[in-house]
């Protein structure tokens, strides 16, 4: 019996352990990292496992004119605030840049001298058939000092996006 | 518990009295009826655990936004440790079936705790990210299985795994280049082949703890040989297969890694188990056999490798001397020109005079002020078509020219002989492993495996049934098959019950001789 009850709190707590360190893992840019706007163009299917969601292709998703890199290489892409106060490409680098604000994505794949980078933050998801605007959209992301970035929240002309949800209904 | 039938036989024997025998029978038919009864429980208990599963796993699916977060994550977080915590106390309180069956909601609601968190912070939805949760997920429920005393969690854990591995791989493999087809299925069948290499040294590190999950690792071990010889029974996967390379880009580090921890697990489970003598020597043997066999039906594959391809006629284009131009076999009609060698055809005779004296294998005729062709010669098109898939067949003919490849579908030409008896060899193999896992059910006293052997089998029929559909086509074919498949299913009606039934009969006896439950 004793055994049991063992057993039992040593699954509770590993389980408390890995759930509470997955959320921190992605709470800590969030807590530490500096927010930022980034530019968009948004589609919007469906994950059989996790919902609806919009996938949010960035200006900075492909960039031209870089050589040198393999799929599956890290990219830091250092970014320069405009005078709309989003966040653009400013230079490119293989490794993590001493100074300035940067963001750290992956090379997915590598077309002539343009790479296709994701920086895991191509996932918005909302409720199913919730109304949003899908025009004029732009993203606030936190990065942490590493350049992990963590989507904030997304804003309509600037603003935070007002979702519609749909009513509560038992047979929704 | 003794059933009747040997209660009857100890009675005919005279070993027990009359009395002896009345006072077995009531007690072992108590004893059954309580373990259906438990059954029972625990199936109703299972099927409410999969329920409120299905019900956490559409709500996150909705997206639920009128529910903050943090609430979501709490309740999601509370339910799952009030799953494990009730189902240990249920156990406590000798309700069993319903306490397992908690216990198992507690790892599946785990796992869509995972989920959420993601569906929170908005991760991405590729294979890789889905393979980071699986891998937070398995591993996790494998310790809760071991720690709660759960066979259902160690079920789950495997089921997880499958994917995992899967998925893990492909993620490996995609962020190098586009992979050829006869590389990846490759890598597929290793990857199944050293997973049931796992198992088996697991199972058998168990049997000799007597640990009991014993036939678990049992279990799935001969799951994944099945498997892989059920993909090895395909005609089309053949020679897909046999285009493997071992310097492919197939061979990513993570399949690599994955080969070597698993035979890293196979050997350490064997060398315990022999060490503790309660494996037997054959049982290893028999169990390095199988694998010699499906290397040697693996490599053997490669054979038939290039020997699959389309032979198709030449065309004046592909005789590049002026001597071979001119010399062009039937029906072709050559001339050089310019250093290239060019097809003659009708409309380059100008006048009628021209035209008449044009060479007799164009069918040239005069018509309305053209030089027309009559009727088109495809007989250089019959005659290659019919040496496709056989390749040096398709090169000796002069007429003809060779163009490999070994897509899915090319199959359907026809495989090469060399091939097609290997696909023979496989289907014959196949049974007979089915077959040797019944007997090994029966020996270890298992009915799972039996019923999985028997499931097998049924599906192998089946899918063979199906490939001579799609291989024979036509009235008479369809009309035969139809008939076949219909005797077929009525005699299995019959047979196939009465089989099982003996099986299992024996099986479980052999299964009460030795203790397993």
């Amino acid at each position: 019996m004793k055994k049991q009850y063992i057993g039992l709190m040593i699954v509770v707590s590993i389980i408390l352990v890995v759930v509470f360190s997955f959320i921190l893992y992605n709470q800590w840019p969030l807590m530490t990292g500096d927010k930022i706007v980034l530019a968009t163009q948004p589609v919007d299917p469906f994950d059989p496992f996790r919902g609806q969601y919009m996938t949010i292709n960035y200006e900075i998703s492909r960039i031209s004119d870089v050589e040198g890199f393999e799929e599956g290489n890290p990219i830091y892409i250092s970014l320069k605030e405009d005078e709309q106060g989003i966040w653009r490409k400013d230079d490119v680098s293989k490794s993590k840049p001493q100074r300035g604000d940067f963001i750290k994505g992956e090379v997915i794949s590598i077309h002539g001298n343009s790479v296709r980078i994701e920086y895991g933050i191509e996932q918005f998801f909302f409720e199913r058939h919730a109304q949003l605007p899908t025009r004029n959209i732009t993203v606030e992301v936190s990065v942490a000092s590493s350049g992990r970035a963590k989507l904030s929240q997304m804003l309509h002309n600037g603003e935070p996006i007002e979702i519609e949800y749909e009513k509560f209904d038992i047979k929704s | 518990m003794v059933n009747k039938k040997q209660i009857k036989q100890w009675l005919k024997d005279g070993t027990i009295s009359q009395a002896q025998a009345k006072k077995m029978l009531a007690d072992s038919s108590q004893s059954q009826h309580k373990e259906k009864s438990n059954k029972f429980i625990a199936v109703v208990a299972t099927i409410g655990a999969v329920l409120i599963f299905i019900g956490f796993a559409w709500l996150i699916a909705k997206n639920w936004h009128q529910i903050p977060n943090v609430i979501k994550i709490m309740i999601l977080v509370f339910a799952t440790l009030a799953a494990f915590v009730s189902g240990v106390l249920s156990r406590q309180h000798n309700h069993e079936g319903i306490g397992r069956s908690l216990i198992t909601l507690g790892a599946l609601l785990y796992i869509l705790s995972l989920f959420l968190i993601s569906q929170i912070y908005h991760l991405a939805t590729t294979t890789q990210h889905y393979a980071w949760l699986l891998f937070f997920a398995w591993p996790i429920i494998l310790i809760t299985a071991y720690l709660l005393n759960s066979p259902e969690n160690l079920v789950v854990s495997m089921i997880v795994f499958f994917p995992w591995v899967i998925l893990q791989y492909y993620s490996s493999i995609s962020k190098i280049s586009f992979l050829s087809e006869g590389g990846t299925i490759f890598s597929f069948i290793l990857i199944f082949l050293s997973a049931g290499a796992l198992l088996f040294g697991l199972s058998t590190l168990h049997n000799s703890l007597k640990h009991r999950f014993t036939n678990i690792y049992r279990f799935w071990t001969v799951f994944y040989f099945l498997l892989i010889f059920y993909i090895l029974s395909f005609q089309s996967f053949l020679p897909i297969l046999s285009e493997y390379s071992f310097e492919g880009k197939a061979f990513s580090f993570f399949l690599v890694l994955f080969i070597i921890l698993c035979f890293f697990g196979f050997i350490l489970g064997t060398l315990f188990s022999v060490s503790k003598t309660s494996i037997s020597l054959k049982e290893i043997v028999g169990f390095i056999g199988v694998l010699a066999i499906l290397f040697i039906l693996i490599l053997s594959t490669k054979m038939g490798a290039g020997l699959m391809g389309s032979c198709n006629a030449k065309s004046c284009y592909d005789f590049k001397t002026s001597t071979d131009c001119v010399s062009a076999p039937s029906p072709l009609v050559c001339e050089w020109k310019v250093n290239s060698c060019r097809q003659i055809s009708c409309y380059n005779f100008k006048t009628e005079t021209e035209c008449s004296s044009a060479p007799a294998k164009l069918n040239c005729n005069w018509e309305n002020n053209n030089c027309m062709q009559q009727r088109r010669d495809s007989s250089a098109y019959e005659i290659c078509r019919q040496y496709n898939n056989q390749k040096s067949q398709c090169s000796s003919q002069s007429l003809c020219k060779w163009t490999p490849s070994y897509g899915f579908l090319d199959s359907s030409r026809g495989l090469p002989t060399s091939l097609w008896l290997l696909w023979i060899i496989n289907n014959f193999v196949f049974i007979g492993f089915i077959i040797l896992i019944l007997w090994y059910g029966q020996r270890i006293g298992s009915t799972k495996i039996v019923n999985l052997a028997l499931f097998a089998f049924i599906l192998e029929v089946i899918t063979r049934y199906i490939g001579f559909w799609f291989d024979f086509r036509g009235y008479f074919a369809f009309s035969v098959l139809a008939i076949l498949g219909g005797l077929l299913l009525i005699f299995s009606a019959w047979f196939v019950p009465k089989w099982r039934r003996k099986l299992l009969d024996e099986t479980q006896s052999s299964e009460q001789q030795r203790g397993f439950k």
